[in-house]
């Protein structure tokens, strides 16, 4: 690493964080056992501690958290039973909550640290006197966001759900388009207060061995005291982070982590985040979309190229014009260049400065837009049209076919479907930009050089970001340059779904039987 | 190792340094800002005082010719002429730029105008700066003119300046040869072949709009100018060079009176040489194909007898028109406008190879035989005139 970006380096000496558990076994008495979860639990108004007498004769003590807890459910199927219970019929604890407890998930607990992670993901916990042990009993419920359709992620024609942040809701909605039991869905825990649950899914028979082993390595070596939101399990398990472009998926749509499960991706859950990980992944994931699939393939092909000139146009409009303009007028229409000249007749600054001042004002508008309050959002979109678009050409500041580039430029931005990406080509738009204004469209070619270099050097989880393009594999680019209709998509991904090769029967297009 | 490793650091670092520096030090020297730039539109050539070289430069002002905001016009002319001399065509450009603050900009330089004077004087040393300067484009029209200053200072009445206008006239309505500066080239370099250009004149008449228009051509021999033919006398050059287009027929039927016009939709041309002993003879084959568009006569064009007629009209009436040309291009000027010289040089290149330095004995005793096939094609929406009554059109 060269030196300016030193500070960005790890310093080896850090101390492990966490994972310190405090494994003292539980009392049998329930008094010390309640003095020490007390002194625990010390300050933590929410966290409800109620004894009682099983049969009116054996104490126990219930502790759960308000408001993770339903309360009715606890009193009708496990309060009540358990209180009018005789003591003495049932001596063990196991036979008590077989014969009485009237609830799917219990779960016996021997530890402290395990008594804290049950009552902290919102289980009640029931100690009983005289025994080591304590009971978990589910009965989790809180108040979650209903399913809606995504924002980031629009289709016209296709399911509208999208995920949530209740990670249960989200594996549900899995399973759900995915019933078979070759769905794994292995749990993990990370952040030492945060203990936030990742879930990494996978289809067993698809998926490669090494990928899913290689994924829950890197997730399980992460050790940080909190973990939010999926964005920040991307940074830490992706490969190149110095890199604009990102290697992992992120999704909100549950039938596109379907999708990518069938073609033996493996996806992570991180709960409290709607946006689910998806490795790993090429550049073109990111330039196609579900509709894509959904829509007739003619249909799906012309969408897909149009995407792909947008991403051109996105990226090197505005450093094409620079060039042109300030190097290679040549290269211009005379009419055109006559136009463009007397447009710019009075404006004071080079084209150059001209454009990077526009693309910037571009940017902070779409920002503003983008986190002002709603109800302030349309005042934004007013002030930028009206100030930057008209009267600043009026002023004579800037020139009008600069105006009309950034607008284009900016309407080809959004034709890129997965914000990432979107973002990383509004960020290289600069440099070449730069580049253009300096060295012309010898300079463009420089810029686009390097980011292709440089594409071809990522990995996302051992597969090449360009690939199938380079490497070249011919047979799936009818994926890539073109959507194939469905009949003729018989193999997998090559690189993910090399276990499993094939998806469906060959020759599926139906037609009507021969007759004899 | 690991000092290869502080090594490898330290050569990438000084290579990000180095390209930055390359970046920013070595860009912008030839960055012109578009507003800085005298667009030529259009070049003259003309002889200037003790051998000089004119140069008439017509730069566009781009605010005049709109596009830009509103105000900024103040409705001067659109176009802005700019003459320097010198010894050659660029000392004559430097000397240009003198007298014009923009940087002159070649890159769309539509027409060059070159005047008769100079042309008849040679004109391949002139246009060499027009392919060894990396900015004039080689598609550059060619044209020559009576006087090239008047025909680029013309005000035309619909286009912005009058470089577009010939450009226009000489490219788009195709009624003219289009020659542009590449072409030029390679007529000079071609053994024996002479350039042809079209011939403008910027009207001169009294009263009349003023306006740029196509002549007729003006034949070289080598690179000198030595003739000029009318417009009657161009079309059996055209038909000869396979240029024909935008063309109007008018034959005058033996059977009837007035005349019937036919407009050629396609023609092709064959140039079909032979020697037989000393006896050079050149075939010319032409296919026509014609739609009639004006009937003045009575006759019922749709009977195909008629149309057989027509067309034996139309075959003598094209071979008038290249007659009439021959003589005077192949006769008089004795010059080869018409490619025979490739013609012959393909077919019989050893031959033609011998006999290359008496060409010029040779050529004007060429002989030519046209052979004319026409179609009619089309006969238009009525079969006979409106104006005539049925019986008295002539059945036949």
């Amino acid at each position: 690493m060269p030196k300016p970006f030193k500070f960005l380096q790890q310093k080896k000496s850090l101390p492990p964080l966490l994972k310190e558990k405090d494994e003292r076994p539980l009392s049998h008495s329930i008094e010390e056992n309640e003095q020490t979860l007390q002194s625990i639990y010390a300050h933590c108004y929410d966290v409800v501690f109620r004894s009682f007498y099983i049969g009116g004769e054996r104490k126990a003590l219930l502790i759960y958290i308000e408001g993770l807890v339903d309360v009715s459910e606890m009193d009708d199927n496990m309060l009540s039973p358990l209180m009018e219970a005789s003591a003495l019929e049932f001596p063990e604890v196991v036979d008590l909550i077989e014969k009485k407890v009237s609830v799917g998930s219990v779960q016996e607990v021997n530890t402290f640290s395990d008594c804290i992670s049950e009552v902290s993901s919102g289980n009640s916990l029931v100690l009983i006197d005289g025994t080591p042990k304590a009971i978990s009993v589910g009965l989790t419920k809180w108040k979650s966001r209903s399913i809606t359709e995504s924002d980031a992620e629009v289709v016209v024609r296709g399911p509208r759900e999208g995920f949530i942040e209740a990670i249960q809701v989200n594996t549900s909605m899995l399973r759900r388009r995915l019933r078979t039991p070759k769905l794994k869905l292995k749990t993990m825990e990370i952040g030492k207060y945060t203990k936030t649950q990742v879930i990494l899914g996978y289809i067993e028979g698809i998926a490669q061995e090494n990928l899913i082993k290689e994924v829950e390595n890197r997730v399980q070596r992460i050790d940080v005291d909190g973990l939010i939101d999926s964005g920040e399990l991307e940074e830490f398990i992706q490969d190149a982070n110095y890199s604009p472009f990102p290697q992992v998926l992120s999704t909100e749509r549950p039938d596109v982590v379907t999708a990518n499960l069938l073609e033996g991706r493996v996806i992570l859950i991180v709960d409290g985040s709607p946006f689910v990980l998806v490795m790993p992944v090429t550049f073109f994931s990111f330039l196609q979309i579900a509709e894509d699939y959904y829509a007739r393939f003619m249909i799906g092909t012309l969408i897909r190229w149009l995407r792909y000139t947008f991403l051109f146009i996105s990226l090197l409009l505005p450093s094409i014009y620079v060039a042109l303009f300030t190097f290679h007028q040549e290269m211009i229409p005379t009419d055109l260049l006559i136009s463009v000249a007397s447009a710019r007749e009075q404006t004071p600054f080079p084209a150059l400065v001209e454009a990077l001042l526009m693309e910037v004002t571009f940017e902070a508008l779409r920002e503003a837009g983008l986190r002002l309050p709603k109800q302030v959002g349309a005042a934004v979109s007013i002030v930028g049209a009206l100030v930057i678009g008209e009267a600043a050409v009026q002023a004579g500041i800037v020139s009008s076919p600069m105006v009309i580039v950034v607008a284009l430029t900016g309407i080809a931005s959004f034709t890129i479907p997965r914000y990432p990406v979107s973002i990383s080509i509004r960020v290289l738009r600069f440099p070449m930009i730069f580049l253009a204004g300096t060295l012309g469209l010898l300079g463009v070619i420089f810029g686009i050089i390097a980011i292709v270099i440089h594409l071809c050097t990522i990995r996302s989880f051992g597969v090449p970001y360009l690939s199938p393009l380079a490497p070249l594999h011919g047979d799936e680019l009818k994926d890539v340059l073109i959507r194939a209709p469905w009949w003729t998509l018989n193999k997998r991904p090559r690189l993910t779904g090399e276990r499993n090769t094939f998806r469906q029967s060959l020759h599926q297009q139906q037609s009507p039987e021969k007759r004899g | 190792m690991l000092s290869f490793l502080l090594h490898a650091k330290k050569i990438s670092l000084l290579f990000l340094i180095l390209s930055i520096l390359a970046v920013v030090q070595s860009g912008c020297w030839d960055r012109v800002e578009i507003e800085d730039l005298g667009i030529v539109l259009g070049t003259g050539l003309d002889k200037g005082e003790d051998n000089q070289i004119r140069l008439i430069v017509q730069l566009a002002v781009p605010t005049e010719m709109g596009g830009g905001p509103q105000q900024v016009g103040r409705g001067k002319k659109p176009t802005f002429t700019v003459i320097g001399t010198g010894e050659t065509v660029y000392d004559a450009l430097v000397d240009v730029q003198r007298q014009f603050s923009d940087r002159i900009f070649f890159g769309h330089n539509r027409v060059l105008i070159i005047d008769e004077e100079l042309a008849k004087e040679g004109i391949a040393e002139y246009i060499d700066f027009f392919v060894q300067h990396p900015q004039p484009r080689l598609r550059a029209l060619v044209i020559v003119s009576k006087n090239a200053e008047e025909a680029l200072k013309t005000e035309t009445s619909k286009d912005l300046s009058s470089s577009q206008a010939l450009e226009e006239i000489v490219q788009l309505l195709k009624s003219g040869i289009r020659v542009t500066l590449k072409d030029v080239f390679q007529m000079l370099r071609q053994e024996g072949e002479s350039v042809v250009l079209p011939w403008v004149q910027a009207s001169d008449n009294e009263g009349e709009q003023e306006n740029v228009q196509v002549k007729g051509a003006a034949i070289f021999d080598g690179d000198q100018l030595i003739g000029t033919i009318d417009f009657e006398l161009k079309k059996g050059l055209l038909w000869l060079r396979d240029e024909m287009d935008l063309q109007s027929i008018s034959v005058n039927p033996e059977e009837a009176d007035g005349y019937i016009t036919f407009h050629l939709i396609r023609s092709k041309t064959n140039l079909l040489p032979s020697i037989e002993g000393g006896n050079w003879k050149i075939t010319v084959e032409i296919e026509q194909e014609n739609e009639i568009v004006e009937n003045q006569t009575t006759l019922d064009t749709s009977t195909e007898k008629v149309q057989r007629e027509l067309e034996k009209d139309l075959n003598k009436t094209v071979e008038q028109q290249i007659r009439k040309t021959l003589e005077k291009v192949q006769k008089e000027m004795k010059t080869d406008a018409f490619g025979f010289a490739e013609a012959f040089e393909r077919k019989y290149p050893k031959r033609f190879a011998q006999e290359k330095d008496h060409w010029d004995e040779i050529y004007p005793e060429v002989e030519v035989e046209i052979n004319v096939t026409s179609r009619i094609r089309r006969i238009g929406m009525t079969t006979n005139q409106v104006g005539k009554l049925p019986k008295e059109v002539k059945e036949e």
